[in-house]
């Protein structure tokens, strides 16, 4: 997670501009990537990015340091990736399609490198899409975040006998479409 | 039944590190001797932990960072109020990030205010008003020397006048 220090923090909630710059250029990262893997779609994700910080930009100044800051940010992020992701499977009468693309950096030049990790990207988007919002965030904020069942308790707001059952079952669900893909391809 | 229940296990605070020494024994005990819950292990570990390993942190085009900085701009200053300035002030300090040690001063600044405040007033202390009498009886003495020279009468003043 990364950390940004207080006093940034304290001049960005009293309106510097170059403070919350630097929050942003700090954050950003962390918080697309969240809300990618939850809400299955690169301009959706970057929708839910603008809306996050423009949330921060008004709430900073009731930021009471209670919790970690990035704390703070990661609970306003997934909390709109969840609601992004709740309305757009509504909109699909509950049909939702990964888009494959979602895990791809755009660049300018595909390098080998990025050529190899292709595959994996799309496999992580695979088993993703296979979750329901709630289940994909706490995998997200688990297994690519590195949060740990506390932190995921404190940023979902829900507490961490939830946050074991929804990975118990999220995890039931990974192996066994993993299974499936297993038996097509024999 | 049991199997279940390891497998429960295996799922979430086996993968994740969170056993204590004593439980993850009696898990790995299990394992030792059930091929089914062995096998269950190793394909979690290659079908929950692999794929995520290398996920990388994505950057969001430049156009969210544009949006943003021009919505602000037509957003009303944020106000902070000061309590909450001075509080994002202290929680600055390097001290505020242990609060072992926040709480240690803390009690230590009420204790030394409760010492204090139990302490009787120096000026009512016994022997100070013992020396006080010893001063005013004194002064007395002095004083009724000063009275005798009030009127100018000794002979060196006559002599002058």
């Amino acid at each position: 997670m990364p950390e940004i220090p207080h006093d940034i923090i304290t001049a960005a909630a009293q309106g510097d501009a170059a403070a919350f710059e630097t929050i942003y250029r700090g954050c950003a990262g962390l918080v697309y990537s969240t809300a990618c893997r939850i809400v299955n779609n690169r301009e959706s994700a970057a929708e839910v990015t603008q809306e996050v910080f423009i949330a921060v930009y008004r709430k900073l100044p009731s930021f009471a340091f209670r919790s970690s800051f990035t704390t703070w940010l990661y609970r306003i992020s997934v909390n709109a990736a969840i609601n992004q992701a709740r309305k757009t499977a509504r909109e699909q009468g509950g049909i939702v399609t990964y888009d494959e693309q979602t895990m791809a950096v755009p660049t300018m030049e595909a390098t080998d490198d990025a050529l190899e990790r292709e595959p994996k990207r799309q496999l992580i988007a695979r088993l993703l899409t296979a979750l329901n919002p709630d289940q994909r965030a706490c995998i997200v904020l688990r297994n690519i975040d590195g949060l740990s069942y506390e932190e995921i308790a404190a940023t979902l707001e829900i507490n961490v006998n939830t946050v074991r059952s929804r990975l118990k079952r999220a995890r039931e669900k990974l192996i066994a479409i993993r299974s499936r893909e297993d038996r097509h391809a024999v | 039944m049991l199997c279940e229940k390891i497998q429960d296990r295996l799922l979430t605070d086996h993968l994740d590190g969170r056993l204590s020494k004593a439980e993850h024994e009696k898990i790995a005990a299990h394992l030792k001797d059930c091929a089914t819950c062995r096998e269950f292990a190793e394909i979690a570990k290659t079908t929950l932990l692999e794929p995520f390993a290398e996920a990388e942190q994505l950057t969001p085009p430049a156009s969210v960072w544009q949006a943003v900085r021009q919505r602000i701009a037509a957003e009303p200053r944020p106000q902070a109020s000061p309590l909450r300035a001075f509080l994002g002030k202290l929680l600055a300090l390097p001290v505020a990030r242990k609060p072992a040690l926040v709480l240690a001063g803390v009690v230590s600044v009420a204790l030394l205010t409760a010492i204090l405040l139990r302490q009787p007033n120096p000026c009512n202390l016994p022997g100070v008003v013992n020396l006080e009498n010893q001063i005013d009886y004194v002064a007395a003495l002095v004083g009724e020397d000063d009275d005798d020279n009030e009127g100018l009468e000794t002979d060196i003043e006559q002599y002058f006048l």
